[in-house]
């Protein structure tokens, strides 16, 4: 009889976790994968209107997005929303009991569940629009590619690290789902999912190269086209190593803090 | 059915409304703290949305010949339509969830009043209230920018057209809901519906010529917040208009039609 009620249990946490994940997996989606085309459709227009604008022109807007979206589902993360269910809901305290950190159980949710999936199915997609349209150009340089690759794994970790940091606001404010809303709306505009940087006057330009959210799209996409010089690719990826160690132990400084708050509330 | 009885079935409805709605007021009001910071919230999204349409006019006047406050009239629009949708069909969607996933929808169906009635209508997200006023706040301060004031004929047209369009989103939103009957995953619902809606944020003949008439015709998303807006500025396009209007009639029927029949389907199985 225990048997049967710990496997009721289980499942219906396993259950419970998967409908929550999929709630947020769909916004993702929405988000990452088709509002860029949104946004794409729209340049073109611009385009079709007055031609180049100021050395981007159709194909460069195409490549841009279409690579975009790709890059967006390997380095954008919802964890937040899910960490913040996890915490409202006192679930946190189930995932706590394991000999792992309930990140890991969160990323590998993620991860398996979504990135892997929906990146296999987009390349090919990617690859079909390339040869359908011929618009998609990216650059020869195998340095280009292997730093491009670098890029990802950056945007990927301090993505995912600034989610979780977003993600650990809940341990002191209800509607930290909303904070996390306004940072990502800035996020949209600092990592070039609005328009491409180069698009924006110059102090934004400079914001968008100091702060981490140009990691996730605008650099590794333009590392791909072969519009940044080895000079701005050497200084991205630096500011992005840099990027990498503020947030984790920024993140680590804040799941401490959050665990002894949520904890002493006797959960 | 005479007039008076249709009347009074109208009556009857409203006053159900106005039951419904009363309580779920009551309950929001508690949370006073709240209201402040919807506003706020949707006043940011609101700039945000600007800003947004913004960058592209920092290249050009015009685009598909529309002016920045011109855009900025169907984006205000969205906003007020994008409400409507979290205040009524969102709201009722996470209902339907329930009721299906607990059972509980045989209640619904045991009430005297019609059960797609029931499952639309019943709830209310009063705490989106922002969104609706602060997108015809942003209609209204872009039609100031245009130094531009509709005559009354041009505001009923555009009023005319929101309505079909809100009823199209309805049926759109409904057909989607039903399907839940048979499948069981909401979720993917409402974000779907979300997501075919965000292409209302700018006039649909920004997307190519395939894509305007699939937003015309198959699902009417043009009428919803370009038409109301060429409306007030003087320029709709009659023809499209009309194609518009009948086909969201038509999924209006569809819809009532798709939900009976599902209703059919569901009390058959757990019989």
């Amino acid at each position: 009889m225990r048997k049967l009620t710990r496997l009721y249990t289980v499942m219906l946490r396993a259950a419970f976790l998967e409908a929550l994940e999929y709630r947020w997996q769909s916004l993702f989606w929405l988000l990452a994968g088709v509002f860029p085309l949104v946004m794409m459709a729209v340049w073109l227009a611009l385009t079709n209107e007055v031609g180049d604008v100021q050395g981007w022109g159709s194909a460069d807007f195409v490549t841009y997005y279409v690579l975009g979206t790709l890059v967006n589902q390997i380095t954008g993360s919802y964890l937040s929303y899910i960490l913040s269910a996890q915490i409202r809901q006192g679930e946190l305290s189930v995932a706590l009991l394991k000999p792992v950190h309930p990140l890991h159980g969160l990323l590998v949710l993620q991860t398996l569940g979504y990135k892997i999936v929906v990146t296999a199915a987009l390349i090919p997609f990617v690859f079909l629009v390339s040869a359908a349209t011929g618009m998609i150009r990216t650059s020869a340089d195998p340095v280009h590619w292997i730093a491009f690759f670098v890029a990802l794994v950056i945007g990927f970790t301090t993505g995912t690290l600034l989610s979780a940091i977003l993600g650990t606001l809940s341990f002191w404010f209800t509607n930290a789902n909303s904070i996390s809303g306004f940072i990502n709306g800035f996020e949209q505009f600092l990592s070039g999912n609005i328009a491409p940087l180069s698009l924006f006057s110059g102090a934004i330009q400079t914001a968008a190269l100091i702060l981490p959210f140009r990691l996730q799209l605008g650099f590794p996409v333009e590392i791909l086209m072969g519009r940044l010089s080895y000079e701005q690719i050497v200084q991205g990826l630096v500011i992005g190593l840099i990027w990498m160690i503020i947030l984790w132990f920024g993140f680590r400084w804040m799941w401490a803090r959050g665990l002894r708050q949520y904890e002493g509330v006797g959960a | 059915m005479n007039v008076s009885t249709l009347r009074s079935a109208i009556r009857r409805h409203l006053r159900l409304l106005s039951i419904f709605y009363r309580s779920t007021l009551q309950t929001e009001l508690e949370y006073r703290a709240n209201f402040g910071f919807n506003l706020m919230q949707s006043f940011f999204w609101l700039i945000w949305a600007a800003l947004t349409v913004r960058v592209y006019f920092n290249f050009t006047d015009t685009l598909a010949g529309w002016k920045f406050n011109e855009v900025l009239i169907v984006m205000g629009l969205f906003f007020f339509v994008n409400g409507i949708r979290q205040m009524i069909i969102e709201a009722n969607l996470e209902h339907l969830s329930d009721y299906i996933r607990l059972g509980t929808l045989d209640f619904v169906l045991l009430k005297p009043v019609s059960s797609q009635f029931m499952i639309s209508l019943r709830y209310i997200g009063v705490h989106n209230w922002s969104d609706p006023l602060l997108g015809i706040g942003l209609v209204i301060y872009a039609l100031d920018q245009l130094n531009y004031a509709p005559a009354i004929g041009q505001i009923v047209l555009a009023l005319l057209m929101l309505s079909i369009g809100l009823l199209a989103l309805y049926s759109v939103s409904l057909l989607l809901q039903t399907l839940t009957i048979f499948t069981s995953s909401l979720d993917q619902a409402s974000v779907i519906i979300q997501g075919v809606l965000e292409t209302g944020r700018f006039p649909v003949t920004f997307y190519g010529r395939l894509l305007t008439g699939a937003l015309t015709v198959v699902i009417p998303i043009a009428i919803m917040t370009t038409f109301p807006a060429q409306a007030l500025l003087g320029r709709l396009d009659a023809g499209l208009a009309a194609i518009s209007a009948i086909v969201s009639i038509i999924l209006f029927i569809v819809s009532a039609w798709f939900w009976n029949f599902a209703l059919r389907y569901y009390t058959g199985a757990s019989a």
